[in-house]
């Protein structure tokens, strides 16, 4: 578990500006470390669960391809994460490039796709194996991605820092209001707001994306954790104590998850987030602002989900033990209002926002994956720092 | 007074990075006979060059090409500011097209991302002299002291060269210009942005003709947008556009007033093997040219040139790989905004050489018979004036020969995206960032 937690820093401390051959080679070593140095039980606990979750290596197939895969979707995930910073970021005074926002937008739908397929492969796959814990490599193991060679040609991108992959992941949030809030504030100034709602973008896409990579649906608390952590999880969710709808929405979402149509919804919430999100890029005119009140109180619930993502993130990439049972987390309430700003306040008022939701500790202690509250302030200060 | 001199040294070098990025040239345009060579850059700014004659006793036969000098200058557009909107409108130049000549004037269309505005320029080197109630200033005389009259006549004097904006077309595109084409009817031209075609009449400024119309009822609709667009050389009611999908699409006004669905579609498929999350990004078109003949189409995307066959829409009939070492580093080039760069390409005279450019002050020709490919630098330090060109090379493999340039020590800031080629002669203009080149083929000055 400790040598994961270090190689999962190792991970986190490279720079995403570098791209030197160097940093290629760190990030393999850095997966491969992953896997050896966890230890050979690390490997045959993940090739019994997936054998027991029927998607165990075909003839012929051996673990390599497996780490290739999960290179693979790992590099996916970095170029998702570059292109929705890409989307934000745009020029404030000078009107953006259409053609350029929409290649990028496209280009994460596409990824979006791949993700929403590779997602209606494992549920049907893991419907079996709701009690094992998984690692990214089993959800990737479909026939499909094996005959995927292109992508293994393409330079691996420098780092997906794990923030980064705290931008991917987010609250899965279900609720529509949020939706809406984000489009109407996007419409709003739709330059500046781009930037703004930084924790939205990516987060709405990659709640979906969370789907994608097999994490959303036990972000909801179902396949990552046993069954005594899921009802962890609710109880959590329950208890933030946030007051708002996401309790119930929480609620409503935990029990769809027994559902197999689950998929099926993820992939229309996709579309729809997608949609919701390239439409105020797209569009130059401004719709009608909307409330503060019913903003900060969304922003809120993101930012203390944000940190519990993260930590969920962290955990499972280790032993991947009791990963997943922060993920019920919606509220955490750390009741900080976020003013409109650009994308580095943003990220700073993220980190003094992690501060404040450190002495709120989960409210339930059997979830077993305690989030590493220094690495994550490592982790911040890397990003503020640069 | 060392305060003073501190202010200026902050001053000054303020001034010279300003400078120097609204010096950055964004277009290259010959006229149609090739003597004017007409530039303009990120400041709104644009140069003329004039390429000097022969005195008139020298015959031609010679091979000797007259240098392009400047001609004038002057401000086309200047920095606007959209209120509605709070945006800034650039005054970069986008294009420059001439129009055919048609008296001793000059005309040309020069648009940045919002108005189009028509240029005259004309000469003046003589003037009158000897005015009867007007003194040498223009101030009128005092009549007592008129004692005779005079015929005024006109006397030579130094060159002087006019330039007045005679038509400003505004208020005709939401979205970013980026492509003017004057029609060959002398009448018309076309003017194209993101998402839509407008054509207008060269006499009037208060409306234009909406040709072409891809804007989705619901932007989140939005998936391919226009890249370029031309008119047919020889046909007036042809013209072409492409997308940022890779197709071209061939139009007929003949068919209905508006060209939304095209007469025929030049799409070709994908490549399975090369499939990868980029392949829609490269295959987006920057830049579409109509041959001279006006039989062939040629395209460039992120890593080829193409030539199409207007009588056949499944493919291209040629494939030139312009900088195919680049493939692997795709994911790089996305993360710096590389791989959205927009090449422009250009065809030779005879419509048998192509030309276009790349990094690292590379331009790269075809030599469309033998299939061959040569890369060029248009670099200060390493070319002299009447310097010959060397060929350069891209290490990618085999045996390395000297002065070939490794892929990762190219430079791709020093991008090569806007040139021209001479109507009749082979003289090209290679914009590189602040500097415009100008090559003559000295052993075929003249194109057979």
């Amino acid at each position: 578990m400790e040598r994961g937690r270090e190689s999962r820093r190792a991970l986190a401390c490279a720079s995403p500006q570098e791209s030197t051959p160097q940093e290629h080679s760190m990030f393999q070593k850095g997966t491969k470390r992953k896997f050896a140095d966890a230890g050979s039980e690390e490997e045959e606990e993940e090739e019994a669960a997936l054998r027991s979750a029927g998607v165990g290596p075909l003839p012929g197939e051996d673990p390599v391809s497996l780490r290739m895969l999960s290179s693979y979707s790992l590099q996916r995930q970095t170029l998702l994460n570059m292109s929705l910073v890409k989307l934000q970021l745009c020029h404030m005074l000078v009107e953006p490039n259409l053609c350029r926002s929409v290649l990028i937008a496209n280009t994460v739908r596409h990824i979006q796709e791949e993700m929403t397929y590779d997602l209606t492969w494992q549920v049907g796959a893991a419907a079996d194996a709701l009690s094992h814990a998984h690692t990214q490599a089993e959800c990737l193991a479909t026939s499909d991605l094996l005959c995927r060679s292109a992508l293994t040609e393409e330079e691996p991108e420098q780092q997906p820092a794990t923030p980064f992959n705290a931008v991917g992941y987010s609250e899965e949030d279900e609720d529509g209001e949020e939706e809406d809030v984000v489009v109407d504030e996007d419409g709003d100034v739709p330059l500046s707001s781009v930037a703004s709602p930084a924790p939205f973008l990516p987060g709405k896409l990659g709640m979906s994306l969370g789907v994608g990579m097999g994490l959303g649906p036990r972000w909801q608390g179902e396949p990552m954790c046993d069954p005594e952590e899921m009802d962890g999880a609710d109880e959590f969710g329950k208890g933030s104590g946030d007051g708002s709808a996401d309790d119930e929405d929480e609620d409503e979402d935990v029990a769809e998850y027994d559902r197999t149509e689950a998929e099926e919804e993820d992939g229309d919430r996709l579309a729809k987030t997608t949609e919701q999100i390239f439409s105020p890029l797209f569009e130059t005119n401004r719709p009608t602002p909307v409330p503060e009140a019913a903003l900060e109180e969304l922003f809120s619930d993101v930012e203390a989900s944000y940190y519990d993502l993260d930590s969920m993130l962290t955990g499972m990439q280790g032993a991947g033990a009791g990963g997943g049972g922060v993920c019920g987390g919606g509220g955490g309430g750390s009741g900080g209002s976020v003013p409109r700003t650009g994308p580095y306040e943003l990220l700073e008022s993220l980190s003094s926002s992690h501060t404040q939701t450190h002495s709120q500790p989960p409210l339930n202690p059997s979830t077993g994956c305690r989030p590493d509250l220094s690495e994550l302030d490592h982790i911040m200060e890397i990003i503020v720092g640069s | 007074m060392g305060e003073d001199g501190e202010s200026t040294k902050i001053n000054h070098s303020f001034l010279r990075d300003y400078v120097t990025e609204a010096d950055v040239i964004s277009t290259v345009e010959f006229n149609q006979t090739g003597d004017l060579l007409a530039t303009g850059d990120k400041g709104g700014r644009v140069v003329i060059f004039q390429r000097e004659t022969q005195s008139k006793g020298e015959i031609e036969e010679l091979g000797e090409s007259g240098e392009y000098n400047v001609y004038s200058t002057f401000q086309s557009h200047e920095p606007d500011f959209d209120y509605l909107k709070s945006l800034e409108i650039e005054e970069k130049i986008n294009k420059i097209r001439w129009l055919p000549q048609q008296n001793a004037a000059h005309f040309l269309l020069s648009t940045n991302d919002k108005t189009i505005k028509l240029w005259k320029v004309s000469e003046r080197d003589k003037r009158p002299e000897g005015y009867n109630l007007k003194d040498e200033e223009g101030r009128v005389k005092d009549f007592s002291t008129v004692t005779s009259l005079q015929v005024p006549v006109l006397k030579p004097t130094d060159l002087m060269v006019e330039v007045r904006p005679r038509r400003i077309f505004s208020n005709g595109h939401t979205y970013h210009v980026n492509s003017i084409s004057v029609n060959s009817d002398g009448e018309t031209y076309l003017s194209a942005d993101d998402l839509r075609i407008n054509m207008w009449h060269l006499g009037i400024t208060d409306r234009s003709f909406n040709i072409v119309d891809i804007k989705p009822a619901n932007m989140e609709d939005l998936t391919e947008v226009i890249t370029a667009a031309e008119f047919h050389p020889k046909h007036c009611h042809l013209f072409v556009y492409s997308s940022s999908k890779g197709t071209l699409r061939l139009c007929d006004m003949r068919a209905s007033a508006l060209c939304d669905k095209h007469s025929k579609i030049f799409e070709e498929p994908e490549d399975p093997g090369n499939r990868s999350f980029f392949s829609e990004i490269i295959s987006s078109v920057s830049d579409v040219k109509f041959s001279h003949s006006g039989r062939y189409l040629l395209t460039r995307d992120y890593l080829t040139v193409k030539v199409w066959d207007l009588h056949m829409e499944k493919g291209p009939i040629e494939t030139y790989q312009v900088h195919e070492y680049l493939r692997s580093k795709l994911c790089s080039l996305y993360e710096n905004d590389c791989i959205f760069d927009k090449f422009e390409c250009v065809w030779n005279s005879t419509d048998s050489v192509i030309m276009t450019g790349a990094y690292n002050s590379f331009f790269r020709m075809f030599d469309r018979e033998t299939g061959r490919g040569v890369t060029l630098e248009a670099w200060r330090e390493s070319s002299k004036p009447r310097a010959v060109l060397r060929t350069r090379r891209v290490y990618t493999g085999g045996r390395r020969r000297r002065g070939d340039v490794g892929v990762d020590s190219l430079d791709f800031t020093k991008k090569i995206l806007h040139m021209a080629w001479h109507p009749d002669e082979n003289i090209i203009a290679i914009a590189a960032t602040n500097n415009l080149y100008i090559f003559q083929d000295r052993v075929n000055p003249e194109t057979q």
